[in-house]
């Protein structure tokens, strides 16, 4: 076993080349906390603007198909972006795109040769940006439980309903969504996805803010989302992706990507945070590290910590070689989200009260821990609560089954057999 | 990156798994068990012509010096097979403190005999009347004639020793070293009683020790020098909670209550799942240092990290795979209690996880 990345020649060669383009094309203040909604949004539009320039590249989504402009790239070029990215503190598309992430994946598998030449150039280029719209207040974890309706009338679809924890900030081009387009019909068998354009008449947006949010307004990525009203919203019939009424058997390839905890390489920064912070605070006149509680306590958290950096990279060389998943999302989703849940008490252990504070003298580690006081929390529920992630696993293990559920199919791989529900 | 395992240790896992099928059947154990025997001699012939005996031995004294990855895969093979025998403690925790100690013909003799089979040699290590702060800390003093008496407790196999690798604190300036004394008269071993695996207090009585049979350490610290051994038990630890999921996987698909599969319940599904998790952090947590330990990426820090999460992980996948079996889970006609029991003798085999946590930090230089 080998578990290092090791580079080839011409994947250094590549890093060489995007590491060029990135000092050249990403504009300083990009990674800025902004302390003004202005501040916020000029950020935002500044990753806006990258985002379209990795796009002309095919760099934005490198894993899509060259012909709808996305990269081709395979996996090796894949994991140099990302590297030279992640470095300089962003993400790939560089700004919260989960319409686009997703939705793109659905339309690969279930949409026809004219939706993707329709709706994948625009995400790959960067040019439009898409937010899923799955939870209703009726409907969290019990995705087929949605309400909203979209009722076929000649060339439209008729939206009534509403959609809540959307989004993040600064709205977006194009909604994601599902809803009911057989209200008479079976459950399972009632439902649709549709790609919307988010300006549609009749399409109205509430901004809500999360325990995450460090203060309300357009201000904070985090912890932003927002309530989505449609009041007879009149979306054409070629929208619909998948077939109508064929929606669960879509959502098996959403929320595989959903659901699915991607891997990854990255130490934690919290840890990195708590480390640093515990090496240059002194407390009875020693450094923090020195006292044997502190050790201790920071020895386990690593430990546990650790358990869920392992699982990251096991999926992450999973999805490199090529290995078949079944419950390895699902478990590090739930890995992470329990531990980071977990975490918050041990921190508060760790360091007392100066983790609850965002005090600019008192807080520790820079306002990190009392960040991942508050995040550890609302981390809980998005891409599916631990309870669904715990349903997956026992699913994909073959408990109470005659057979093990397979995962839901993604890519060119071809079309998911089964459904897989979300139901607890 | 590669986390898949090459041919060689494709071949090694399915040997060691193929020896486990054929020749340790759970009802064989769960008898053992039942009538107080600690493990099946006739094992050894088996491990000794695979060379497992001398897996982690230098082939410059007749063993395979297998990467720790390699080796790691018989013992989680053992493990998965709940397999009771001194392998672990001569052919790894031995072997690592000898290899550990600076050469002598006394340490080079006993690597020799460990790995052609002639030799089992277990470690002798806790005194009654001390917690573990380690090897070192462990030492029984010598008097001035070199003599040893004295107390040692949890030796694990001590009924298999043919010699036992006993720490020591030398005359005069209490120096900790290790000491080479063939089983055999003035030492007498008690099996003792209890839910715990084949532990035998050893006592030694005016047993002369010789100059040439005392070890001294060599450049790393007795516990360092354990870094491959910890990952060994580890893997053993790993192989239990393998079978336990396999068990309880089965069981709730098979076990009717309600009129349904138990595993139909989500407090069941639950249990299993805590059980799975607990495995693959430790798996992986093992399999990683067996590599760092390999290449040279800090591996005895990570050794630590791999056996304070398994001894956590195999605890808790035992509690679950309890929850998971109810009442036949507790009845030793079952097998779920040879594998439970492993859990806690194990738990603090190599030092109490907390302990090794510690340890850890202080090797990643904090």
């Amino acid at each position: 076993m080998e578990f290092e990345l090791t580079y080839t020649k011409a994947q250094e060669d590549f890093r060489a080349e995007v590491r060029t383009w990135l000092a050249e094309n990403v504009p300083a203040g990009i990674v800025a906390r902004p302390r003004s909604p202005e501040e916020s949004k000029a950020v935002y539009l500044l990753r806006r603007e990258l985002g379209r320039r990795l796009g002309a590249r095919g760099w934005l989504y490198p894993s899509g198909e060259k012909e709808y402009g996305g990269g081709g790239l395979g996996l090796d070029q894949i994991v140099v972006l990302e590297e030279e990215t992640a470095r300089l503190g962003l993400g790939l598309p560089p700004y919260y795109d989960s319409g686009g992430k997703m939705g793109s994946a659905s339309i690969r598998v279930w949409g026809t040769p004219e939706q993707k030449q329709r709706f994948l150039p625009p995400i790959y280029r960067g040019e439009v940006r898409s937010w899923q719209l799955l939870t209703e207040p009726s409907a969290g974890s019990d995705l087929a439980g949605v309400k909203m309706t979209a009722i076929r009338d000649g060339d439209v679809y008729v939206f009534n309903g509403q959609k809540i924890y959307i989004g993040s900030h600064h709205g977006a081009d194009r909604y994601w969504t599902i809803a009911v387009t057989d209200p008479q019909g079976k459950r399972h068998q009632n439902v649709s996805w549709f790609m919307i354009d988010s300006s549609l008449p009749g399409i109205t947006t509430q901004p809500l803010y999360m325990l995450s949010a460090q203060s309300e307004g357009e201000t904070d990525e985090h912890g932003h989302k927002n309530i989505i009203y449609f009041d007879n919203v009149r979306v054409p019939a070629d929208c619909l992706v998948g077939g109508e009424n064929n929606g669960w058997k879509v959502a098996s390839t959403h929320l595989e990507v959903e659901h699915s905890g991607q891997g990854n390489i990255r130490t934690n920064p919290v840890w990195i945070a708590l480390l640093a912070h515990c090496k240059s605070h002194h407390r009875d006149g020693r450094p923090l590290i020195e006292d044997p509680d502190v050790r201790g306590k920071l020895a386990e958290i690593y430990s546990r910590l650790e358990a869920v950096r392992l699982l990251g990279t096991r999926n992450f060389w999973m999805v490199y070689a090529g290995e078949k998943r079944s419950y390895h999302g699902s478990q590090l989703s739930y890995m992470r989200k329990t531990t980071n849940l977990w975490l918050t008490k041990a921190v508060l252990d760790l360091l007392g009260p100066e983790a609850l504070t965002s005090d600019p003298v008192l807080a520790a580690a820079g306002g990190i821990a009392e960040m991942q006081q508050r995040r550890g929390i609302v981390e809980q529920h998005p891409g599916g609560t631990t309870d669904i992630q715990r349903v997956v696993i026992a699913r994909r293990l073959g408990v109470g089954a005659r057979e093990p559920q397979q995962a839901g199919k993604l890519g060119e791989e071809g079309i998911a057999r089964k459904p897989q529900p979300a139901e607890a | 990156m590669d986390l898949s395992l090459n041919a060689s240790q494709i071949l090694i896992r399915d040997s060691a798994r193929g020896f486990v099928r054929r020749h340790v059947p759970r009802a064989e154990l769960v008898r053992q068990a039942k009538d107080g025997e600690t493990w099946d001699r006739r094992w050894w012939d088996h491990f000794r012509d695979d060379g497992w005996t001398g897996a982690l031995v230098p082939s410059d004294f007749g063993g395979l010096d297998l990467d720790p990855l390699s080796a790691a895969l018989i013992f989680e093979e053992l493990g998965r097979g709940a397999v009771p025998s001194p392998l672990l403690a001569s052919s790894a925790v031995a072997v690592g403190l000898l290899r550990g100690c600076a050469a002598s013909e006394a340490r080079d003799a006993a690597l020799t005999g460990i790995a052609d089979g002639s030799m089992i040699v277990i470690p002798a290590l806790r005194r009654p009347d001390t917690s573990w702060k380690g090897v070192a800390a462990t030492g029984t003093p010598l008097s001035d004639g070199m003599v040893l008496s004295g107390a040692k407790v949890f030796v694990p196999f001590a009924d298999a020793a043919t010699h036992f690798l006993v720490s020591v604190l030398l005359p005069g300036d209490g120096t900790p070293a290790l000491a080479i004394v063939p089983a055999g008269a003035g030492i007498t071993t008690r099996l003792l009683p209890g839910f715990i695996q084949a532990n035998h207090e050893v006592v030694f009585s005016d047993i002369a020790v010789s100059e040439r049979s005392v070890l001294r350490t060599g450049d790393a610290s007795f516990d360092d020098s354990l870094a491959a051994a910890r990952i060994m038990t580890a893997a053993y630890q790993v192989g239990g909670m393998e079978e336990m999921l396999d068990m309880s996987v089965g069981h709730s698909n098979t076990r009717i209550q309600f009129g349904t599969p138990i595993g139909r319940f989500q407090r069941v599904q639950d249990h299993i799942i805590r059980l799975l998790n607990a495995m693959d952090a430790a798996k992986w947590a093992t399999y990683e240092a067996a590599w760092a330990l390999e290449t040279g990426r800090n591996g005895v820090a990570r050794s630590y990290l791999a056996g304070s999460t398994a001894s956590d992980s195999y605890y808790e996948a035992a509690n679950a795979a309890h929850e998971v079996h109810a009442a036949i889970g507790s009845d030793p006609r079952y097998g779920l209690t040879l594998y439970t029991r492993i859990s806690r003798t194990m738990y603090e085999l190599l030092g109490p996880p907390g302990w090794m946590r510690r340890r850890m930090a202080d090797g990643l230089g904090w």
